[in-house]
């Protein structure tokens, strides 16, 4: 790679240090290694500061930044937002539905009579028992004749 | 406060329910009647036992006469007796709503044993799960003389909220 010894010089009038300025100009017009160079300088300063300028937090500025975050924070408590608040809200519609189903439908059809035990101490003496068609329920107790 | 919100809710809703059943009151309609065959062509009912006609009519008597009806309000955790005859008691305890609208009652028939030493014995115990207004009938406890006891129950529900 071709260099030339004005090379530094040529930078150093970009950056506004050139002693020589002069003497530098005239040197740019007659070396196209040295025009090359100070373009592609220029183009990468061009490139740079089409960037956006970063924001510098100073000292005094720092405590008004740190109270602006806090109040954001607490706000954000404060305020039942998103899934959260979605979710609580359909829990509860949940909860109203079914417990208005529950009591607008009462607690469902009442079944017929139902005997869970029978039993007797009578001396040769039988339990029985069943349900008839019309919902009667009949336990019948079936003593031997001469026990009682 | 979403999730407080939500639990009161079910409270809320929870209380009329709970009201409905705890304060559920019951009573037992109970007709006491001895059933005997007599030579008679025509089947005679008592006085009173019009509301039963329909379940004595199933059974293979032509006579029916009322030994008592009576009408017995419960209290809370009461056991009560009442005295069928000379020889029979039946004793019952406070009906207990369930969920499913039925009431659970256990149920007692007592009388003395025939051998000696003579003491309290159950003709019957049965546990039962009552429908209100839903008729039960016991029978085939024996009488001194012929013939049987038979005792009809039925449950009756009234909401003390209301």
């Amino acid at each position: 790679m071709k260099t030339c010894k004005w090379t530094s010089k040529v930078e150093r009038l970009l950056d506004g240090e050139s002693q020589e300025q002069e003497a530098v100009q005239a040197h740019l017009a007659v070396c196209t290694l040295c025009a090359s160079h100070q373009r592609t300088l220029l183009q990468v300063r061009a490139a740079l500061g089409a960037e956006p300028e970063v924001p510098v937090l100073s000292d005094n500025q720092f405590p008004a930044f740190m109270e602006g975050i806090q109040a954001e924070v607490s706000r954000s408590r404060q305020r039942p937002g998103g899934m959260w608040a979605l979710m609580s809200l359909s829990a509860a519609a949940l909860v109203i539905a079914i417990a208005t189903f529950s009591i607008f439908t009462g607690p469902g059809p009442v079944k017929a009579n139902e005997v869970e035990s029978v039993s007797t101490q009578l001396n040769d003496a039988t339990v029985h028992w069943d349900n008839s068609d019309d919902g009667v329920t009949t336990i019948w107790i079936s003593i031997a004749e001469d026990d009682v | 406060m979403f999730r407080s919100l939500s639990v009161a809710l079910m409270l809320v809703l929870a209380f009329p329910w709970s009201v409905a059943y705890g304060e559920a009151r019951s009573e037992l309609k109970l007709w006491v009647v001895e059933a005997r065959s007599v030579e008679r062509e025509a089947t005679r009912f008592d006085i009173g036992l019009d509301a039963i006609h329909r379940v004595l009519s199933g059974l293979p008597h032509n006579d029916y006469r009322n030994v008592s009806t009576e009408t017995h309000a419960f209290n809370d955790q009461e056991v009560t007796r009442i005295k069928l005859t000379s020889d029979y008691t039946l004793e019952m305890n406070t009906p207990v709503a369930g969920e499913d609208g039925r009431f659970r009652v256990r149920l007692r028939i007592l009388t003395q044993s025939k051998e000696p030493p003579r003491k309290e014995i159950e003709a019957l115990s049965t546990e039962l799960l009552l429908r209100p207004d839903k008729q039960v009938l016991v029978r085939g406890l024996k009488l001194k003389d012929e013939g049987e006891l038979v005792l009809v129950l039925a449950l009756s529900v009234s909401d003390d909220a209301s």
